[in-house]
């Protein structure tokens, strides 16, 4: 049996680790139940500019105008990684970065040095491919609350000054979806150069296969124009290019982020939640084992104390 | 009748059918009604009107955004996006 003070140290330990954990679910809940809102709200608008882009995309290429936003033969390859700044958030990052991983995997690794870029936001990304053995070219850190769109300007206008200058030629990013509070999903999408087929999809991964927002899809599909559709431009296509692909570029980026948000914190307040449960079962078992040491001490000592008085009455 | 969404960041303003919308684009103010081209243009500042199924009057405020007009099988579909 271990010693009392051990184990009352160890109770002490854990029940004041609960209470940490317990504080930090509670402050992650009220964060996800905000981030998920936001998420959700700026939903309709995410499918709706893409949806637009995809159509305009169509109409486009078929007139062959701006072929470098669509098409480029792929010299550098851009990766957009969005982690978490902070950690205790489960798995969140670790998937992320697994699927990271199978991409660099499937790449060419004789050139891979040359022909990857890193652009990550959250510290945990920006140390993880600093230790896979890369520098990433630009690192943002603080996106992890409700992100606000001003924030994201700074990271679309880098990411686009850079495919413009070719920098880069083709932008992939990984990040977390947010399906519900108990489950999220890490996607690769493709961000540069617009894809129409690629944006199709996007959407499609965005929208709940089932609950509130499913029936979403069919309200999409009655809507979606199949062929190419025969746009005026006003003032000009000239124009609207260089109005409405910047701005999508930034919407999309920022609807990203909000379901990764959403994501790290849905996934934090689980993980607290677990520790927090684990924390409980811990201190019952060892408060369990402590009764047990005290009731055995005070057994002995009172058989000590009836041994002792049986020797001196019979010595009298 | 013409389907009309208006979308912003915080959410979907407007959705529902409309019988014209008045909007101050790049080019100049242009009203849509049912039937129009398919159109894609930007948004100035200014306000957006939408007369709606009822002949009732809609205004929205618009600091920048675009407007799409798609037509599909006789159809018209309007979406707005503002931020």
């Amino acid at each position: 049996m271990a010693s009392l003070n051990y184990l009352k140290k160890r109770i002490n330990g854990v029940k004041s680790i609960n209470q940490i954990t317990s504080a930090m679910e509670l402050v992650a809940a009220t964060k996800m139940r905000k981030a998920q809102e936001v998420a959700l709200a700026s939903r309709f608008y995410a499918f709706d500019a893409l949806e637009i882009l995809g159509n305009l995309i169509n109409s486009l290429s078929s007139a062959g105008n701006h072929k470098h936003l669509f098409e480029r033969r792929v010299k550098k390859t851009a990766v957009l990684l969005v982690t978490s700044d902070k950690g205790l958030v489960g798995s969140f990052n670790g998937s992320v970065l697994k699927r990271l991983d199978k991409f660099i995997k499937s790449n060419d690794s004789a050139d891979i040095g040359n022909s990857l870029i890193f652009i990550t936001v959250g510290q945990k990304g920006t140390d993880y491919v600093k230790k896979i053995g890369f520098e990433p070219v630009k690192s943002f850190s603080n996106y992890s609350d409700v992100v606000a769109l001003e924030k994201i300007i700074e990271l679309s206008d880098f990411l686009e000054k850079g495919y413009r200058r070719n920098e880069w030629d083709r932008i992939i990013s990984f990040s977390t979806n947010f399906t519900s509070a108990l489950s999220q999903e890490v996607v690769e999408r493709q961000i540069l150069p617009f894809d129409t087929e690629k944006i199709r999809k996007t959407i499609e991964d965005v929208i709940p296969k089932t609950g509130r927002y499913s029936e979403l899809r069919k309200n999409m599909e009655e809507r979606r124009a199949e062929e190419p559709l025969d746009y005026i431009m006003e003032p000009n296509a000239e124009e609207i290019i260089e109005d409405f692909l910047p701005h999508l570029l930034k919407i999309e980026i920022y609807h990203l982020m909000l379901e990764a948000n959403a994501s790290e914190h849905s996934s934090r307040r689980m993980t607290m939640k677990n520790a927090s449960d684990n924390a409980e079962d811990l201190t019952n078992e060892l408060t369990l084992e402590y009764n047990k040491s005290r009731q055995e001490m005070i057994t002995r000592e009172l058989g000590e104390l009836t041994g002792t008085v049986a020797a001196i009455t019979q010595n009298i | 009748m013409m389907n009309v969404k208006i979308d912003s960041l915080r959410g979907i303003l407007f959705e529902s059918t409309a019988e014209s919308l008045t909007a101050e684009t790049k080019a100049g103010e242009i009203t849509v009604l049912p039937g129009h081209r398919s159109l894609i243009t930007s948004l100035k500042p200014g306000i957006l009107k939408i007369i709606d199924s009822n002949s009732e009057e809609k205004f929205f405020e618009v600091k920048s955004g675009f407007l799409e007009v798609k037509k599909i099988k006789e159809k018209t579909f309007l979406t707005i996006l503002i931020d």
